[in-house]
């Protein structure tokens, strides 16, 4: 069952809070990793995934979009490993990527992969959903190694 | 009809000293490159009745931006038809495409267009700063600062791991961009860094973030680029050869944000280098010398594969076989460019261009040199323009 931060490695934001703003049609995104998966929004018209979200459809523009629960899964499309300190209460090394979700393949998700060896991440390494909480609500999709028997 | 680029030369160039650690401020390096721009194009700040600039006053990040319009046309004491600054549209060659459309469009004769950074002073010896600050994100920033991607550094290694994946791109060619630079810097005494680079050392620096090491990071510095652009009819007026820009390159298809990139083997060039080349009959055979943008090394790899230069993944092999050094078939980024030359953001990239094909580069001239690109840009931001002699 994917936690809080407490047992997360490599995590940049684990000592410094760089919390997001966001508008009211990506809330869901952002807060509801609470029960541990994935959410991206979906058009209920025309059936495309969008990422990030929108107040409508990016591929035929109704209003009538809404939050889905994902598999979770994914593949790295690319990643770098920061070694630069940028701010001093930063702990480096992390793993920054591009996801790709098993649902669309097309979209892009900016995402930490957490409890992994750095030297072992790579393009199309497959990946599942890992939820942190880094602030009271607000839960950042990081993901991890899948774990085939999980 | 004819076209934006018929109807405007550039009529002079000026620059500041550039310098690691500079003691002078924005506003007067600006005006050492304004007046050297003006000087050139064989008028007086009373002729400038236009002024453009990027991204303009209003920049969070540290030594980013320069001086506003306001400062400077109050600093020159300008009376201008047209003015504009911002750090929207595609990147810094906004301000050149701006500065075009107003001469084009009769609303000014000569536009001043100048781009100031001070990030060597205002980074200290603190190393390269992230963008934005910390706690509360705000913007296009929430899709990255809170995952750590706190540097265009980040952003763009994820472009330069997808070319290595896709197209065979190896650090050995990535270093030999750096390499090549440096060793163009040797010839540009503005250059900070001079000193000759080796794979070794290279090879053996600190990694930044990983495909990226120190040396495929460009250096902050502190310095300022002033062009004057002016009606065709100037051409022969001026203290120095015009130029003509014989096509820009703006477009932009993709999706504009660099943290949803579709093909990061690609990047906004793959828009901008194109449309460029669809307004000229000259073709990618006729240049001379290219001024890529290398805020990273990965860049002008990218640049050479979007302007037809090379096909997809033979930058890196073109570039690593010395094409590109003085020496070669197409010598790149002659002044050193911004890894070894200092990061004047891009107008150091048109500077440079623009002195060699009217043949004023000095001990750094590509003998005979006609035509060039300047392309300014990384990720979502690209914009570029063809220079050629007008003779």
């Amino acid at each position: 069952v994917p936690s809080s931060d407490t047992g997360a490695h490599n995590l940049p934001a684990r000592r410094v809070t760089l919390t997001p703003r966001f508008d009211a049609y990506e809330s869901t995104f952002w807060t509801a990793g609470s029960d541990g998966g994935l959410h991206l929004q979906r058009c209920n018209h025309c059936s495309a995934w969008n990422h990030p979200p929108l107040p409508r459809c990016r591929e035929c523009y109704s209003a009538d979009v809404a939050f889905q629960r994902t598999s979770g899964f994914g593949r790295v499309y690319s990643f770098t490993v920061n070694h630069q300190r940028w701010l001093p209460a930063l702990a480096v090394p992390y793993v920054i990527a591009v996801i790709e979700p098993d649902e669309d393949e097309t979209l892009r998700l900016y995402a930490n992969l957490i409890d992994v060896d750095v030297d072992s991440v790579a393009i199309g390494m497959q990946v599942e959903i890992a939820p942190v909480l880094i602030d009271d609500s607000v839960w950042l999709p990081a993901f991890r190694p899948r774990h085939r028997h999980r | 009809m004819a076209e934006l680029e018929d109807r405007v030369i550039l009529s002079g160039v000026g620059q500041s000293a550039v310098t690691r650690r500079g003691e002078r401020s924005a506003l007067a390096l600006t005006l050492d490159a304004c007046l050297d721009a003006v000087a050139e194009a064989g008028l007086t700040p009373n002729d400038i009745d236009g002024i453009t600039t990027w991204p303009g006053e209003d920049f969070a990040d540290p030594g980013l931006a320069g001086p506003g319009l306001p400062a400077v046309i109050e600093a020159l004491r300008l009376r201008v038809n047209y003015s504009a600054g911002g750090p929207e549209g595609f990147g810094q060659m906004t301000a050149l495409v701006n500065a075009a459309m107003a001469v084009a469009s009769g609303l000014s004769n000569h536009v001043l267009v100048y781009r100031t950074v001070t990030e060597g002073s205002a980074q200290g010896g603190g190393g390269r700063k992230p963008v934005g600050s910390a706690g509360s994100v705000e913007g296009m920033a929430r899709w990255s600062l809170p995952f750590g991607g706190m540097s265009a550094a980040n952003w763009l290694a994820m472009f330069a791991h997808r070319h290595m994946f896709e197209r065979g791109t190896t650090r050995e060619h990535l270093a030999a961009v750096a390499i090549a630079g440096r060793q163009h810097a040797a010839l540009n005494p503005k250059a900070v860094y001079r000193n000759p680079l080796t794979l070794d050392t290279y090879l053996s620096s600190r990694i930044i973030t990983t495909p990226f090491c120190l040396y495929d990071c460009d250096v902050p510095c502190d310095g300022s680029t002033a062009f004057v652009l002016s009606r065709r009819e100037h051409a022969g007026n001026g203290a120095v050869p015009a130029v003509r820009i014989a096509a820009f390159g703006s477009a932009l298809s993709e999706r504009p944000s660099m943290v949803r990139w579709q093909d990061m083997t690609q990047m906004a060039a793959f828009d901008a280098a194109p449309h460029m080349w669809s307004r000229t009959t000259l073709t990618p055979k006729d240049l001379d010398t290219v001024q890529l943008y290398d805020g990273f090394s990965i860049l002008p790899l990218i640049w050479l594969e979007a302007l037809g230069i090379c096909e997809p993944g033979l930058a890196g092999p073109f570039v690593e076989s010395g094409a590109t050094t003085r020496a070669g078939s197409l010598p790149m980024n002659t002044q050193g460019g911004q890894l070894s030359g200092g990061r004047l953001h891009g107008f150091g990239m048109v500077h440079e261009a623009a002195l060699q094909v009217r043949g004023g580069a000095g001990p750094r001239q590509v003998e005979g040199a006609q035509t060039a690109v300047a392309a300014i840009g990384g990720g979502s931001l690209a914009g570029c323009a063809l220079l050629t002699a007008d003779r």
